[in-house]
């Protein structure tokens, strides 16, 4: 790994532990972080996903029950009966924080059943399907809006997913390696400084013990 | 309180006026792309977009892909392989590998 270049002092060496320990210490979070938000994630897609598929089903026969009720009524009758709906399609939008991740939660505004019209026209023109259709279509608000909610959460919850991954992957490949190596390349220089700084002091010593001595002699 | 919106074909999308929901018939792709962006503008929280128009759906993700809103969600109709796979490649760039295997 490549080591990166400062130079080899003990203060260097000081401030490198430091970021290592704090590089060690977030990739243990970001690990961590990364592990829950996969969890969540998987329960939304497969949340999801069933939901998807139960809505698809409901969805189909009621766009069928539509095409026969237009298929009898007159296209204006039917636009007219429509016009002003038993209810009003709004939806209440709430945050929620999941690991600081901030993602939607939409709530059908009218959750209560006994709200619910449903059928708001009169039933002179219209014929027998279109009041099925809109039933059907009317029970199945709620479960569109907390599909659209889920899908959003799981769009998200992806994206900072990947983004966390690629940051523990940079500590633990390049950012951590990087310091591990520089820390143990400056403790070399260091070493070996002391080592020949030991080695000239000996030396200095016996020189002058061997100069000591000739002075004696003579 | 935001609305919902409804884009794709009108034979198709009519029935969600019962539902409250604000409905807006398009013909291609641009038209959809520009309805999308009113329905935006217009205080739309979700807008639901018919899957044959999965190429929306595809700029839709890229455009407000990060933002909290609004939730462009392909509407389930159809077969739903298109929005199956929306889901899919989710999971894939998510966890590198398709775990749910479907």
């Amino acid at each position: 790994m490549a080591e990166i270049r400062v130079n080899p002092t003990r203060m260097e060496l000081k401030k490198l532990k430091n970021k290592l320990n704090t590089a060690r210490r977030g990739h243990k979070l970001l690990k961590n972080k990364c592990d829950e938000l996969m969890k969540q994630f998987l329960d939304v897609v497969r949340e999801s996903k069933t939901l998807r598929t139960e809505l698809e089903g409901t969805l189909a026969e009621v766009v069928e029950e539509f095409g026969c009720a237009a298929a009898e009524t007159d296209p204006r009758v039917m636009t007219e009966a429509l016009l002003l709906p038993g209810f009003e399609g709004e939806v209440m939008t709430e945050t929620k924080n999941v690991m600081s991740v901030i993602v939607p939660v939409f709530r059908h505004k009218d959750s209560d059943p006994s709200v619910r019209g449903g059928v708001s026209y009169g039933f002179a023109f219209t014929t027998r399907s279109i009041d099925a259709a809109v039933r059907e279509i009317c029970a199945s608000t709620e479960d569109l809006v907390r599909l659209a909610s889920l899908e959003k959460q799981a769009q998200l919850l992806c994206s900072e997913i990947e983004k966390t991954r690629r940051r523990v992957n940079a500590l633990e490949y390049i950012l951590i390696p990087q310091y591990a190596a520089t820390i143990k390349s400056i403790s070399m220089k260091l070493d070996e400084n002391e080592r020949s700084n030991l080695t000239r002091l000996m030396k200095v010593k016996d020189m002058m013990l061997e100069g000591r001595g000739a002075g004696t002699d003579q | 309180m935001g609305k919902v919106a409804v884009v794709g074909r009108e034979e198709n999308i009519l029935c969600f006026l019962a539902s409250g929901f604000r409905i807006f018939p398009v013909g291609g792709t641009d038209e959809a792309k520009e309805a999308v962006r009113r329905a935006k503008k217009e205080g739309c929280d979700v807008i639901f977009v018919s899957p044959e128009l999965d190429e929306v759906i595809g700029w839709a993700d890229e455009k407000y892909g990060e933002s909290v809103t609004p939730a462009v969600i392909p509407l389930p109709l159809g077969s739903g392989d298109k929005a199956k796979e929306r889901l899919t490649s989710f999971v894939e760039r998510a966890v590198g590998a398709n775990i749910l295997g479907d």
